[in-house]
């Protein structure tokens, strides 16, 4: 029968196709690094994108005047020849530094200080897409070119910053000539961009920020490229992203000096998967190279799978970030800090980490990484789970069991009001909703009633904003910058900001704004440790643990070295193995 | 036949007007904010270190850009007391503050002049320089005003207000010119509240907007094939979108062929051979196959095909593009891609064809049993004639019909396959748009799925008259 002979033929086809794939004893490797991506940056430039992706990729195209060492975190020369020299005048600074003269574009052209002027001046360019990168640079008054040393730059800051070195060393650098051929902003100085103005209606900005915010000078070959050893290749949009190395990148000569000019691999591959279980699936079978596994429970499964076991190794560098449960401060009922004291006692986060995160995580007393040993405040204990003591508080806040239903009450503003409280937290978060629920029971138990309710993510955001969530769940990822506590417990940062619980007096902000300005490390310790004191004692989140690295990386790479920055290791510097075999 | 087409087509225009609405309206009525959301690339960045005069003006300026400056549509159907500008006020939050407000009180004039005097005397207390003394003072008055600024409750506003009084009144030279924008703001708020004209809200009014609405907009650009720019990438969504259905389309078009190829003979042999050990076993398999949903047998088979823990016999994701492109010959590239297409081919396949099967078997039992069947048998022709030439034709209509049906289905039913499989289709495209909020996207791939099921249905009816003699359309053969 016709239908009958067709089938075989389809069958035929299939089996063909599914005898395809060929194994052999000894596999040989391409020269390259596939990464797993979750889903696709939003572009390549970091003055117009800064997605954790696209920081990832770029970070081996564009580079920096200075980046944080791998293993210690502190600041090394990239592009430039040392540390900026510092010099204190009146209430600002002065911040010099000086670019490598063996520095190059792809072109063979020398990356100049005018460069960095002009990256500089792109972020404060009205109606560019680079807002996320002004409060980091807002500080810079003015910059300084000299006639004499076309590779010196001097910021002038108007006033003292910790972070003066680490933020305008750390912001990657773009060409001038590629970015700006027609030299559209050379003629306007960086004050006049930063003060804005009616220069958004000029005709050549306009045109400058219509080429910026394009598809095309984020994502085309033709302007990816910096000093840094790869050039981008090609950009398969939800698919993939080719990084090449340049074939005499100029970097090499310095490969002695630090990891940023470490650059092996021909080819670097960003392969987006969006589904973590095909991810897997791929790993097994040898088709990613490297992937960060945030799903823990699957990450503890991989040790069952002999495939992986036979090619990858796992990596868990702890990560700068941290989780705490956010107390709205300005809550009728939170406000009392003898129930926030007892919801903090009531928590066991040994129990959350046990349960829910297979033990992986380290617990924090504040919002200082471990990590930071001179800054981390070791003489805070941590809390303990303890119902006695959080009854007693709550006992002597005046909240008791007055009519026996089982939740206490209390006498607010005249009115009888039940101790019930709101947890909110981003729908689709199962480690979030399950945290809820574990608090929900022990809060339970000592008379607290409280509702677990998922928002939609705009909605969530849009609420802790505004300060009218109760009890959220928040996580930070932070960077090796000596930690700027204004964002998240500065008094301005409330009320639209990212300051959630509504913490913050003239005192505690004062202590923030000392820690800003003082830039001696040792002194700095000191106010941290007070700062962390403060935190604690106010109680204004439940602090939980910090996070490490769930990195899966194969076998073949030697020169791996796990560090606390994002992704967790530096795919750049990875070298092949003895005894593998790799296309030559 | 022309005619009803003709008639058919124009059908379509007003069906996929009121697609597009409502699509339109939802984007609107969905909470966030899509100028925020793009200035703050996702709650990344943060302005509270800003001065919010450049976070302001970067706001008006992005909000000018995307065209969200202009009223939302043609007509705009309220009642009397709302404005007809309210839509100039930026800040989605506030114009629904202001809602609230004039529904409660329904006097425009002195909503306005409240919403501006609460916003000067904000503006003015966040511009105010606090000494060593007045500091603590200050941040409270800020909670206070914030407080104000943003709640529609006249009870919390109330108690705003005897917040902020009480702090004034600590230092009353000091805080003199603040003192005097916050009393403006009380006297505008009493204006407010005892000014009522209720009676206004009780007429229903009709404001027109002519064409510089966001609507008109839009859809006069659609209608040119500017499809706008993507809020993640800024790429042109026409780009995004062409890349991603030739994709689906190749895929949808060999799993409906497939359907058909398998289906078809499969519903004529158990319609044929019903009854028999056979027909009950295919028919068994088919209604577990039916019954089986697409996104579980998928992972499945990457799990236990796609080279995992278990059998490498197909790759695990993906359409194969890289191994294309370092291919030589055509049929070592078409072997690949055959070789990536069999799982993600299987799931987008067999609910549909076990669906079809069931009917395709249903439409021939129901045609063997008709005398017409009976009578050809006993004109002696053969047994395959009598099937294939008298029975299945007549049998086809039900399976026709479907046809409009597994169109759109392909699309949609392709969301999960994609995401699991990684193809980089209309499905993934459509899923990643809806989780980041991703208008202009969202639009074009509803509008896009729209047409094609519209055009399903038109190929359907096209399908009928050349199957079925009996089936005309138009009164051309009266």
């Amino acid at each position: 029968m016709f239908s009958a002979r067709v089938l075989i033929y389809i069958c035929l086809i299939f089996l063909l196709g599914a005898c395809n794939s060929n194994k052999s004893p000894q596999k040989v490797y391409k020269d390259q690094v596939i990464i797993h991506s979750l889903s696709d940056p939003q572009g390549l430039v970091s003055l117009t994108s800064n997605d954790a992706q696209a920081s990832q990729i770029n970070a081996n195209i564009f580079q920096s005047l200075l980046n944080y060492s791998h293993d210690e975190l502190i600041l090394v020369p990239v592009l430039a020849v040392g540390l900026p020299e510092i010099v204190h005048e009146g209430n600002g600074m002065k911040l010099t530094y000086e670019i490598k003269p063996e520095a190059q574009w792809t072109d063979g052209s020398p990356v100049l200080a005018s460069d960095i002027l002009f990256s500089f001046k792109v972020v404060f360019t009205p109606g560019v897409n680079s807002m996320h990168a002004q409060p980091g640079i807002d500080f810079v008054d003015d910059i300084v070119l000299y006639e004499d040393n076309p590779r010196k730059i001097t910021f002038l800051c108007n006033q003292v910053y910790m972070l003066a070195d680490h933020n305008t060393g750390t912001m990657q650098v773009i060409p001038e000539y590629l970015f700006d051929p027609e030299g559209l902003i050379k003629k306007y100085s960086y004050k006049e961009l930063k003060s804005g103005g009616s220069l958004s209606q000029n005709e050549d900005i306009k045109k400058f920020v219509t080429f910026m915010n394009s598809e095309e000078s984020s994502r085309s070959p033709k302007y990816i490229q910096g000093s840094g050893p790869y050039v981008l290749q090609s950009w398969v949009t939800d698919q993939r992203v080719i990084l090449e190395k340049k074939n005499d990148w100029w970097g090499h000569a310095f490969e002695k000096e630090n990891q940023f000019f470490q650059a092996y691999p021909k080819r670097l591959v960003y392969e987006t998967i969006n589904d973590f279980n095909t991810a897997l699936t791929a790993l097994k079978d040898e088709k990613l190279d490297v992937i960060l596994v945030t799903p823990v429970k699957e990450y503890m499964d991989l040790d069952d799978s002999p495939k992986f076991t036979e090619n990858y190794v796992k990596s868990e560098p702890p990560m700068l970030s941290y989780t705490y449960i956010g107390l709205n401060m300005r809550d009728q009922i939170l406000k009392d800090k003898q129930v926030r004291e007892a919801l903090a006692v009531l928590v066991d986060v040994d129990e959350i980490n046990r349960t829910l995160l297979y033990g992986q995580q380290t617990r924090i007393v504040a919002d200082i990484h471990p990590i930071f040993k001179d800054d981390y405040n070791n003489d805070i204990p941590l809390r303990k789970f303890d119902m006695q003591r959080a009854t007693a508080l709550l006992e002597a806040a005046g909240w008791k069991d007055s009519d026996g239903d089982g939740i206490r009450d209390k006498i607010l503003n005249g009115r009888k009001t039940p101790l019930t409280l709101t947890y909110n937290y981003n729908s689709g978060n199962p480690i979030r909703e399950n945290v809820g629920l574990m608090l929900q029971n022990w809060w339970k138990q000592a008379g607290i009633k409280l509702d677990v309710v998922p928002l939609d993510w705009t909605l969530y955001l849009e609420q802790l904003r505004s300060n009218k969530v109760q009890i959220s769940y928040n996580s930070w990822v932070t960077s090796p910058k000596p930690n700027d506590p204004k964002q998240l417990w500065h008094s301005t940062s409330r009320n639209g900001g990212s300051n959630y619980t509504g913490f913050g007096t003239a005192e505690t902000d004062k202590l923030i704004e000392s820690i800003l300005v003082e830039l001696d490390p040792k002194k700095r310790s000191v106010l941290y440790k007070q700062w962390q004191q403060v935190l604690n004692d106010e109680v204004p989140a439940i602090f939980l643990y910090t996070q490490n690295f769930r990195n899966a990386i194969h076998k073949r790479f030697d020169n791996v070295v796990p560090t606390a920055k994002y992704p967790g290791y530096w795919e750049a510097g990875f070298k092949i193995k003895e005894g593998y075999k790799v296309e030559e | 036949m022309l005619e009803y087409l003709i008639k058919r087509i124009f059908i379509f225009i007003p069906t996929l007007f009121v697609i597009s609405l409502i699509t339109f309206s939802l984007s609107v009525m969905v909470p966030g904010d899509p100028v925020e959301q793009i200035l703050n690339k996702g709650g990344q960045g943060d302005f509270a270190n800003l001065s919010s005069l450049v976070a302001e003006k970067a706001y008006t300026e992005k909000r000018k850009e995307l065209g969200l400056d202009l009223p939302v549509f043609y007509i705009s159907l309220s009642n009397s007391a709302v404005p007809k500008d309210l839509y100039k006020i930026p800040k989605k939050n506030n114009q629904a503050l202001l809602k609230e407000f004039i529904k409660k009180y329904s006097n425009w004039p002195e909503v306005k002049e409240y919403f501006d005097q609460s916003q000067s005397y904000f503006r003015a207390l966040y511009a105010y320089n606090a000494d060593s003394i007045t500091v603590e003072t200050v941040i409270q008055l800020k909670d206070a005003a914030f407080g104000i600024i943003s709640e529609s409750d006249d009870k919390i506003v109330q108690q705003r207000f005897k917040e902020t009084e009480n702090l004034l009144a600590l230092f009353p030279n000091e805080f003199l010119a603040l003192n005097q924008k916050f009393i403006a703001t009380k006297v505008a708020y009493s204006n407010m509240q005892t000014n009522t004209s209720r009676w206004k809200s009780l007429i229903p009014t009709v404001h027109f907007y002519g064409t510089q609405n966001q609507y008109h907009q839009w859809a006069t650009k659609f209608l040119k094939g500017d499809f706008g720019t993507s809020y993640k990438d800024n790429r042109p969504v026409s780009d995004s979108l062409l890349e991603a259905s030739g994709k689906t389309i190749i895929i949808s078009l060999i799993s409906i062929f497939l359907t058909y190829l398998i289906a078809v003979p499969l519903g004529v042999f158990s319609a044929y051979r019903k009854g028999t050990t056979s027909e009950q076993v295919t028919t068994t398999i088919l209604f577990m196959l039916y019954s089986l949903p697409s996104f579980w047998i998928a992972t499945l088979l990457i799990n236990f095909l796609g080279g995992g823990d278990y059998l490498g016999w197909f790759p695990s994701y993906g359409l194969g593009d890289q191994e294309v492109e370092a291919a030589t010959g055509f049929w070592e590239k078409l072997s690949i891609r055959i070789h990536h297409l069999v799982l993600p081919l299987i799931c987008w396949t067999y609910g549909s064809l076990a669906f079809m099967a069931r009917q395709m078997r249903g439409g021939m039992i129901n045609v063997l049993n008709q005398d017409y069947i009976r009578t050809a048998r006993a004109k002696g022709l053969e047994e395959k004639t009598v099937v294939w030439k008298h029975a299945f034709r007549n049998s086809l209509l039900p399976i026709i019909t479907l046809f409009a049906s597994v169109f759109p289905l392909m699309l949609s039913g392709s969301i999960v396959i994609e995401m699991i499989f990684n193809i980089p289709g209309m499905g993934r495209l459509a899923v990643e748009a809806i989780i980041a909020r991703n208008w202009p996207i969202l639009y074009a791939v509803v509008m896009v799925s729209a047409v094609l099921t519209l055009v399903g249905y038109l190929i359907a009816d096209i399908l009928y008259a050349v199957v079925d003699p009996r089936i005309t359309y138009g009164d051309s053969k009266k």
